[in-house]
């Protein structure tokens, strides 16, 4: 009914509502199951082979032209911009707010969000010109046929946005800006849960709450920090992000937080809703794992969605691994098609620790760190550990700290080595540490060179014209 | 008139396109990954451009009498059911892989798995249209992925995808480009990266259907340029009879215990009302969009001309069942009307009854 109310208004009369609303009948899949049970049957469990069957049932409407969904969702997002708000969107109204934006982010106002706070003044001058003067005002011109090839966010406006952020933001605007993290998160060991308290209604309810909750709070964590919440369904997450983003506070100087703070975060919220109610319960205490991709703003979505899922899937359940679960898989993919890996078990604390150490020493600050900026220095370091000699030698010495700290010494002697001991030294405890937290040398390997090459990451100036 | 099979060899990789039907933003060329299979409707377009080239028309003047009578008025049309007149040409089958004597079509979505009934409602729609049993597929597993697998008409089951030698068809390759202006100076957006497939090297699989056409192809080959990247191909054409016939022996029995049963042997076009008539179905949908052109107008063959209209299909390999004979036969003349696309390939169906 909300939505033919929305049609009514905003639509003029080229478009029949009932036919949209027929049509949105048959695209959407509401699907019911009823099933009458038995005292102590566990209703979870008795409910997941038939949905499970059902779901394989795909509906589909057989008229590729009658796009009306993409209709609503270009009025929803298109609003009223000349005439004010009086027709505004009832979904607009609930995400935003009445007073408050106007449409879900574009993918590149997302990726710089950090610099929105650092002037925001500035930063909406450059959003009105660029990226709404693109928005198509006049239903008239929108064209049902062709909404696919009629992308507002063209990329010659992007592009130009960027440009204008360059110089109005100089060496605050970063490579990072110019990419995009999709966030694929899903709990480990929510079956165990099920299994105890499957048979008791109540008892599902309430978990159920606990679940809402969890995802509500999720949601602020994930736009607090920056980010897009797409999806958040229970133990179900899937969001856009920035890679780095300040903190958006009053604070002097501000403070850059990145991705595996947001993860941090996201997992603190998860144990205090969900991981003490299984402490309670003295069952396993459930755990979030993740997969997140990292791409240029240009690249494909889709490839960098599925990507994440599949880096989701791999935490979880790669059979390669001695560990299966409450692991973050990551991998950025640069612009050139180079990328880089890894994933990090969260129980292995030590070398996590030590990975974090180095990100507050050299990525907090809007700085650029004075050891970023010889840029043969941290190359050097970082790209040895690809270097299949000296891996291999690494692989060898790595757990005994003596010989491998004898080793850097004797490879990195040169002045700018040793006027950064300090670096030095705190890269030798990450690799020294990530050789004992993981047993596949390989797995070692790549969570050291990936936190390095993520610290650098951070810390490149975008040189791109 | 005779029924040829013909087999298409890719010489180095290959490249067919599709749009991209549910991409969300950064719509871009600058990543592009090529399907499997060519479309029906492209191996239309080719059997029409190879016997332009057989009887030496390629590049005639449009409108020309000679080239319609040789190949029909238009290419195919989406919109019109009725059989086509592509005079010379009378039908097409599905295309399939072919390894020496052994045939090989994808899967069926049903393989391995046993549907039963369980007491319970279920409703697709609305709380109203609940229906009195409950579907459930024995032995699935949602967690599982269903990998994309053909079967043989002896059984032998193969992967799609070549990995780890594991026998399958196609192998990757990306290929990677830097995109320069005529005068050699670099372009923005200029980088792209594709990929496209190569047949397994290894082993003998090629691409290959069956056609009518009303002409002696026999022995006939060729190399000709096909899909996106216009890669070579070498088309061969041997006489054999009754293979649209043979085509529905290829597919081993694989009958339900408990309900009358349809598969899919290609992608089909069909109103979405035929689930309406099922007890349940295992389904996927695929986008559709071919070129329209018209002899009266066209000359150059590699141009792309006008798109027809979009709509959406049931992919090869779905699987309806019934629990009746007369809704399953409703349902088959709702796929049998579509006489333009049974003609070309589409719309081919195996069903299975139950033996009361």
């Amino acid at each position: 009914m909300k939505i033919k109310t929305h049609l009514d208004i905003s639509l003029d009369s080229n478009y029949d509502t009932n036919k949209i609303i027929n049509y949105l009948k048959r695209y959407f899949q509401f699907y019911f199951v009823e099933l009458s049970l038995e005292e102590g049957q566990n209703i979870i469990y008795s409910f997941k082979k038939p949905l499970d069957t059902i779901e394989l049932r795909e509906k589909y409407v057989s008229d590729g032209e009658e796009n009306y969904l993409m209709l609503f969702l270009y009025l929803v997002n298109k609003e009223r911009f000349t005439n004010g708000r009086k027709n505004l969107s009832f979904l607009v109204a609930d995400a935003f707010g009445v007073e408050g934006k106007r449409r879900f982010d574009s993918l590149i106002q997302i990726s710089t969000r950090g610099l929105e706070r650092l002037n925001s003044g500035a930063y909406l001058q450059l959003v009105k010109e660029f990226i709404w003067a693109s928005q198509i005002d006049d239903s008239s011109k929108f064209n049902l046929r062709e909404f696919s090839n009629m992308d507002e966010d063209a990329s010659e406006n992007q592009d130009r946005f960027l440009l204008g952020l360059k110089s109005q933001f100089g060496d605050a605007f970063r490579q990072y800006h110019k990419y995009i993290a999709v966030i694929s998160a899903d709990g480990d060991f929510i079956g165990k849960i099920l299994e105890v308290i499957g048979t008791d209604a109540g008892k599902i309810k309430l978990f159920s709450e606990k679940l809402l909750i969890f995802s509500n709070e999720a949601a602020e964590i994930i736009t607090q920090y920056g980010g897009s919440p797409v999806y958040i369904g229970g133990e179900d997450i899937f969001c856009f992000a920035p890679i780095a983003c300040t903190s958006g506070s009053e604070d002097s100087p501000q403070i850059l937080f990145n991705l595996f703070d947001l993860i941090s975060k996201l997992d603190t919220c998860f144990y205090n809703h969900l991981g003490s109610y299984a402490k309670n319960l003295t069952i396993q205490i459930p755990t979030l794992s993740y997969g997140i991709s990292v791409t240029y703003y240009k690249s494909p979505l889709n490839k960098s969605i599925s990507q994440s899922l599949e880096l989701l899937k791999q935490s979880k359940y790669d059979d390669k691994r001695t560990h299966t679960r409450n692991t973050i898989g990551i991998r950025i993919e640069k612009h050139s098609g180079q990328f880089f890996e890894a994933f990090y078990e969260k129980n292995k604390l030590t070398s996590l620790n030590n990975f974090k150490a180095l990100v507050d020493k050299f990525s907090r600050s809007m700085v650029i760190p004075d050891i970023e900026k010889s840029d043969l220095f941290f190359n050097s370091i970082m790209h040895k550990l690809k270097d299949p000699l000296f891996a291999t030698i690494i692989e060898l010495i790595a757990k005994n700290k003596t010989q491998l700290a004898e080793f850097f010494k004797s490879n990195f002697n040169e002045k700018i080595h040793l006027e950064n001991q300090s670096y030095i030294d705190a890269v030798t405890d990450l690799i020294y540490n990530a050789y004992i937290d993981y047993s596949h040398p390989q797995d070692a390997n790549h969570v050291a060179y990936t936190s390095l090459r993520f610290i650098d990451f951070i810390n490149k100036s975008d040189k791109e014209s | 008139m005779a029924e040829f099979l013909i087999t298409l060899q890719p010489i180095e990789h290959f490249f067919f396109g599709n749009e991209k039907l549910s991409v969300l933003g950064n719509q871009t060329v600058y990543y592009s990954e090529s399907e499997y299979f060519p479309q029906q409707s492209s191996l239309l377009g080719l059997l029409r451009y190879i016997l332009l080239l057989k009887f030496g028309k390629l590049g005639f003047g449009a409108g020309d009498e000679s080239v319609i009578n040789l190949i029909g008025e238009r290419s195919f049309n989406a919109t019109d059911p009725q059989i086509g007149d592509f005079k010379k040409i009378k039908s097409l089958s599905p295309v399939f892989i072919r390894k020496g004597s052994e045939y090989f079509f994808p899967v069926p979505k049903d393989n391995g798995l046993e549907l039963i009934a369980i007491e319970g409602r279920v409703s697709y729609g609305s709380l109203n249209e609940l229906v009195q049993k409950t579907p459930l597929l024995v032995n699935y597993g949602a967690k599982d992925p269903i990998s994309e697998m053909m079967i043989s008409n002896r059984g032998n089951i193969i992967p799609l995808v070549n990995k780890d030698g594991n026998n399958g068809v196609f192998c990757h390759t990306e290929r990677i480009g830097n995109q320069k202006s005529r005068d050699g100076q670099p372009i923005t957006d200029g980088y792209y990266r594709q990929l496209a497939w190569r047949i397994n090297p290894k082993i003998n699989y090629c691409f290959a259907f069956y056609a009518s056409i009303d002409e002696d192809m026999e022995d006939y080959i060729v190399s000709v340029p096909f899909g996106g990247d216009r890669s070579p191909f070498v088309v061969s054409f041997t006489k054999e009879k009754n293979a649209q016939d043979n085509i529905q022996q290829y597919l081993p029995d694989q009958p339900q215990s408990l309900f009358h049963k349809l598969v899919l042997r290609s992608d089909t076009c069909v109103d979405e009302e035929i689930l309406s008539k099922t007890f349940f179905a295992i389904t996927a949908s695929v986008g559709f969009r071919n070129i329209n052109t018209y002899v009266k107008t066209t000359s150059n063959y590699n141009k792309n001309d006008t798109l027809s209209g979009r709509i959406f299909m049931l992919k090869r390999g779905s699987v309806l069942y019934f629990t009746d004979i007369d809704s399953m036969k409703l349902a088959m003349k709702l796929i049998d009307d579509h006489q333009n696309f049974k003609q070309i390939g589409y719309n081919l169906y195996k069903s299975y009854e139950l033996k009361s």
